[in-house]
């Protein structure tokens, strides 16, 4: 019953939270907001520019999606003043999520913006090593993207429960 | 007592003020309190962008930099068939070596032709199957006027961003060598790549038609980029170890003005890109004994500037990447080339009649190689004497 009751009440405040036409705003501009900064970043960390999508589409929408609905919620709890502190640190982890991702979503093979970041500390061959690591894995990074920003999601409707 | 009014009443007005400057700054202090978290993350989400705007072509040129000093270090010169090595001050790695070069199987039992057909996206149809004599002919006879025009269009601008073979600034493509790798007497194409790679992939067809301009492939098989690169139709130097973490090395080239010696890595086809590390790479490279390969493979690490595959040198001249990548995605959803529905024999005639952007860039890739080899033998194969070649060389800094 006990259970019942958190779970209906986290409804409850996502509810109150996308039935407002100002919520939903802030969500559709996040969504096209990070939508442009993961592409963006895929775009720069490509070969010349060209941009070849090495996950599935749908993981790249995803990635938008939960990072704009977990800034919407922390946009929410600055306003409402509930635990002001990690709706601001949720609202920067939506940032930062798709920006990684972004890093990680193109192609492997020639990945200009990973190797300019790892090639001073590693050389050239030390850095190809962990693109290539990188590109393997990058559906699970992005998954586990995903489900940060999910878990932090989840994490601050509890917190606005209270 | 008209004084003492006056000071009582100019002092509670003097209070009242300062009242109402202390409601007045803590209205101001608690507006910003409220607006503080959103500037928070604003600020990170520029952070964030500019960092990333910036950071490209900055480490860029720092590591470019980097990289200009260590392979300006002294370096040991390798004569051939010498004891002890020779301690010379060179500013690139300087070969000049005798052998044979490595010469593949033609079929591999473990990685067989597979003749079923399958969906664009997870097909392997027809791969590591050799190309027929008339397939190979488009390569190894294929027309001078398709290179004249392409290279024409490379002058004219009209392929825009997608050919790149400039040897000038910090983000040059292309680095010019001190010394070519030279092998019995002739210099070399070095080519390393992977199987698995979407890049290597597309770029594979403007390097037959090149090499084909230079002297004859026997054999050439068809392949796929792994399916986590999109899958795209390519061509193979030799059978690809598809199925499994191996090195490609050799091919059935031919030519009495270069070498070609080709590093191929492979990783299971079904996967996405990947590299098995240099180590293991070096390590069987060197368990084949051969020399040309082992030497080959070092000159590369001592450039160290490798930064992806596919990696190539062109005599003098050194390409950090592809020198055109064209995948025909502007027709299709974002992320998804067309040339990943295209069977082979659609690519062999896109190139034996290029009427697309496609067929056109891979020719203009192949012009840009070209370029390259005539810069590196002084100009003595048939092809270097197009009218288009000239004008490259001088366009892009080969000479």
């Amino acid at each position: 019953m006990i259970a019942i009751n958190f779970k209906s009440k986290k409804l409850s405040i996502l509810k109150d939270i996308f039935s407002k036409p100002l919520y939903l705003a802030i969500l559709v501009v996040a969504a096209v907001l990070y939508y442009f900064l993961l592409y963006t970043i895929i775009y720069m960390s490509s070969f010349r520019g060209i941009v070849i999508l090495t996950v599935p589409v749908y993981m790249f929408y995803l990635l938008v999606i939960t990072s704009a609905i977990l800034i919407t919620i922390s946009i929410y709890g600055i306003r409402k003043r509930i635990a002001i502190k990690d709706a601001t640190a949720g609202g920067v982890v939506s940032v930062v999520m798709p920006s990684v991702g972004g890093l990680v979503a193109g192609c492997g093979c020639s990945a200009p913006l990973l190797s300019s970041l790892l090639i001073p500390v590693l050389g050239s061959i030390g850095a190809e090593g962990i693109l290539s690591y990188l590109s393997a894995y990058n559906v699970y990074i992005l998954g586990i993207l995903t489900v940060i920003n999910l878990l932090l999601v989840y994490y601050q409707l509890h917190l606005l429960s209270r | 007592m008209f004084k003492m009014a006056d000071n009582y009443s100019s002092s509670k007005e003097n209070k009242e003020e300062i009242d109402k400057n202390l409601k007045g700054n803590e209205k101001k202090k608690f507006e910003i309190n409220k607006y503080l978290p959103y500037i928070l993350i604003i600020l990170v989400l520029v952070v964030v962008i500019v960092l990333f705007a910036n950071l490209s072509s900055e480490l860029n040129g720092i590591s470019n930099k980097l990289n200009s000093l260590s392979s300006a270090k002294p370096t040991t010169s390798v004569t051939p068939n010498s004891t002890t090595e020779n301690s010379t001050i060179l500013s690139d790695p300087s070969y000049n070596i005798t052998g044979s070069l490595i010469v593949p199987p033609k079929s591999l039992p473990n990685d067989p032709v597979i003749t079923a057909n399958a969906s664009f996206g997870s097909r392997l149809t027809n791969i590591n199957q050799p190309l027929n004599k008339s397939e190979l002919a488009l390569f190894n006879n294929a027309n001078d006027s398709y290179f004249e025009e392409a290279g024409q269009m490379i002058l004219n601008g009209t392929f825009g961003g997608y050919v790149f073979g400039s040897t000038v600034g910090s983000n040059a493509e292309v680095k010019i060598l001190d010394n070519p790798f030279v092998v019995n007497g002739k210099p070399s194409v070095i080519y390393f790549g992977s199987t698995t790679c979407i890049f290597c992939g597309e770029n594979r067809w403007a390097m037959a038609l090149a090499l084909g301009k230079f002297g004859n492939f026997s054999e050439l098989y068809k392949g796929y980029s792994s399916f986590g690169d999109h899958d795209i139709p390519t061509i193979y130097w030799a059978p690809a170890h598809y199925n499994q973490s191996a090195e490609d090395l050799g091919n059935f080239y031919s030519s009495k003005y270069i070498n070609f010696i080709s590093i191929e890595d492979d990783l299971p086809i079904t996967g996405g890109f990947q590299l098995n590390p240099m180590s293991t790479i070096g390590a069987r490279i060197n368990a084949t004994n051969n020399s040309v390969y082992i030497n080959a493979f070092k000159f590369i690490l001592q450039l160290n500037n490798f930064q992806g595959t596919p990696y190539t040198i062109w005599g003098k001249y050194n390409v950090l990447g592809a020198d055109d990548a064209d995948f025909g995605f502007k027709s299709e959803p974002s992320g998804n080339p067309s040339i990943e529905y295209k069977t082979h024999n659609m690519v062999f005639d896109n190139i034996s009649h290029p009427n697309s952007e496609f067929g056109y860039l891979e020719y203009a890739g192949a012009d840009l190689y070209i370029a390259m080899t005539c810069a590196s033998i002084n100009n003595t194969a048939p092809i270097c004497s197009l009218p288009v070649i000239p004008k490259l060389e001088s366009y892009e800094g080969y000479n």
